[in-house]
């Protein structure tokens, strides 16, 4: 006598295996989903922020230099990048919607150092930023380490202001200042006052750099939010901070 | 090659899930079943013969036949036959003595493997059935009554008893309590499904014309009630569980014995299901065929697939991030504030991975009812969810590779 089975049963717990993963999906997707549009409207702020200090600042032509003190240009730069990174982790390469966001980010990035350039004009005062082109597309094996070392910097010293452009990033924008700053395509490369150098620098030549008045003024602002690792069992090794190679 | 290895994760995520399922769907169906009432009491009780194979266990086999003698069965219906497989211990000393009592016979021979003396043991019964008792387990005095019970079904060709673990004192012991008392679930639950893969040495009983029907036991790589079990199945007889017919056994107490017993269960598994690839997939041998055998097969590969999977992922994982720490001199708190939300990310196999352990909490609970244990769970949780996924993987890959290297299985 045959054994007996019953193929509704395998056909029931296949329906209800398929929900429940389906379930899975669709909330690990709409979480994604959210917190790029939480990116987005933190791009929006910092849009706006931008703009509005843009303004501000041509509407006010004798305005004092003591009223453009650090929070006058926008605070919240490094958390965007920081968490633009972490989605480009967590979402796929290609996505649409995250490479706009880039782009956007670059721009604001872009718009951001050009305020900080006025404001240092106007002021009398050499504005200190650290600009880093990286590469996705060109081998890079320095970038990553780039990455930490400027990513450290940043936290270490709130004050100093660090741009990181994808070399390769399509914007009219980047690549006119890429241009203009007659930056290579020799990765990382690092520019501050106005020069350009190329190669992995390490903490101690970042510091060396740093005017005097940003060395001293380390822990005198707030700490900023940090990014934890994201709870992942499918990918080791996830880059959480803004720096380490952003993917396109 | 990223892609290829998410699709195999999600793959062995979802088979694992389905599993799961499929047992619990199982589960409530049996809930839903009338209760079966014994009638032990009333009708003819058969004879039966229990046969002890013991080779070097003077330091259980005592306890054993006293375990037996103290059967709740008519001890004019019940034999029990002590086999030496040419033992160097004082085993022999033991099973001599117990040869006083009318319905126990001892017998010694040349050292030949256990399925030698099994089958000594069967060539000398003549009741109508017959079953083994491995020499380090000890059964519940009314073992063989709920097992006979479960005979009163007459396609029923053999019974599983329940096994549960004699010793729980160290930490190795406490996780195999946890993996046994979860077995009590899942044999009762491929008993229903008729799709049970072993009738394991510690008291299967067996109606005797099994053995005439399709033969004794064979070596079959030192796992001979494997292979018992997967042969009823290829001749269509039926193996069913009594989850109350409880037997104690003792278990390995360190990691090196405990990973030598797993190496020749799952690799005897690996060997026996190539042995009888015939019942793969083929639904005229019903769930052994197309649930029991590829499940257990896939999830050996799964579970070797994911272990060498989390260990590289991780081993890159640290290196890299100490030599990341190592770029900014190990200075890792600076700056630090506190925890952003935004990046406790779940992905999707994180979410799958909770749902699994979820379930996994689920199927402890109901074993743990079916077992009668009433200890605190939170213990039993610690031990299976924190330090079996450890472990387990370990004599799984072992056994994986010794069957792939095709060395010789031992049984110490």
């Amino acid at each position: 006598m045959p054994h007996m089975f019953d193929i509704k049963k395998y056909i029931l717990a296949f329906v209800i295996t398929a929900v429940i993963f389906a379930t899975a999906l669709w909330i690990s997707t709409t979480i994604s989903d959210r917190k790029l549009a939480e990116v987005k409207q933190i791009e929006e702020r910092i849009s706006v922020d931008i703009a509005s200090s843009e303004t501000q600042f041509d509407l006010l032509s004798e305005v004092s230099c003591k009223d453009l003190d650090d929070t006058f240009l926008s605070q919240e730069l490094s958390d965007l990048a920081t968490k633009l990174s972490f989605m480009e982790i967590n979402r796929p390469s290609d996505d649409p919607e995250l490479l706009r966001l880039k782009k956007a980010y670059t721009l604001l990035e872009i718009k951001d150092y050009l305020l900080a350039q006025k404001v240092g004009e106007k002021c009398k005062r050499e504005p200190f930023s650290i600009l880093y082109f990286y590469s996705n597309t060109t081998a890079c094996p320095d970038c990553q380490k780039e990455g930490i070392v400027l990513t450290h910097l940043r936290r270490t010293y709130p004050a100093v202001r660090v741009y990181a452009f994808d070399y390769d990033l399509s914007l009219g924008a980047l690549q006119t200042l890429i241009r203009i700053l007659k930056v290579k395509n020799e990765f990382p490369a690092i520019v501050t006052y106005d020069t350009v150098e190329y190669g992995y620098k390490d903490l101690e030549t970042m510091e060396a750099l740093l005017p005097q008045a940003i060395r001293d003024s380390i822990s005198t602002t707030t700490p900023e939010t940090i990014s934890s690792e994201s709870i992942t069992t499918a990918r080791g090794g996830g880059m959480n901070t803004s720096l380490e190679g952003m993917s396109c | 090659m990223h892609e290829v290895s998410n699709l195999l994760l999600y793959f062995f995520f979802f088979m694992s899930l389905y599993v799961q399922v499929f047992l619990l769907i199982t589960f409530l169906e049996y809930k839903g079943q009338p209760k079966k009432v014994s009638s032990t009491s009333k009708g003819r009780l058969p004879s039966a013969t229990i046969i002890v194979p013991c080779f070097n266990e003077a330091r259980t086999l005592y306890g054993t036949i006293r375990s037996l003698l103290a059967l709740n069965y008519p001890k004019a219906k019940l034999s029990i036959l002590i086999i030496d497989d040419g033992s160097t211990d004082g085993t022999e000393n033991i099973g001599k003595r117990f040869a006083k009592y009318p319905n126990i016979r001892f017998l010694k021979k040349e050292n030949g493997g256990k399925h030698t003396a099994l089958n000594l043991g069967l060539s000398q019964t003549t009741t109508d059935l017959v079953g083994c008792l491995d020499a380090d387990s000890f059964v519940d005095p009314d073992a063989l009554r709920r097992i006979v019970s479960v005979f009163e079904n007459k396609r029923v060709m053999a019974v599983t008893p329940a096994i549960k673990v004699k010793n729980s004192r160290g930490f190795i012991e406490r996780i195999q309590h946890v993996e046994y008392t979860m077995g009590i679930f899942l044999r009762k639950m491929f008993g229903t499904l008729n799709a049970i893969h072993v009738t394991p040495g510690p008291f299967s009983i067996f109606r005797r014309e099994v053995f005439t029907t399709i033969g004794h036991y064979k070596e079959a790589h030192q796992t001979e009630d494997l292979e018992m079990a997967l042969r009823m199945h290829a001749n269509k007889l039926r193996i069913e569980n009594a989850e109350d017919a409880f037997v104690y056994t003792t278990v390995p107490s360190t990691i090196g014995t405990l990973l030598n017993q797993r190496r020749r269960w799952i690799g005897g598994f690996l060997r026996n299901a190539i042995d009888y690839r015939r019942l793969f997939l083929r639904p005229s041998y019903g769930n052994i065929g197309l649930f029991t055998l590829p499940g257990g097969v896939l999830a050996i590969i799964s579970i070797c697939y994911l272990t060498v999977f989390t260990l590289i992922t991780s081993t890159e994982h640290i290196v890299q991030k100490i030599a990341d720490w190592k770029v900014v001199n190990f200075d890792i708190l600076a700056g630090t504030g506190k925890i952003d939300m935004f990046y406790i990310h779940p992905h999707t196999n994180t979410l799958l991975t909770l749902i699994l352990l979820l379930l996994g909490v689920v199927v402890i609970i109901l074993s743990k009812r079916m077992a009668g244990e009433n200890d605190k769970l939170s213990k039993d949780l610690f031990y299976f969810l924190f330090l079996y996924g450890l472990v387990a993987p370990l004599w799984i890959l072992n056994a994986v590779l010794h069957t792939i290297l095709g060395r010789k299985l031992s049984w110490k």
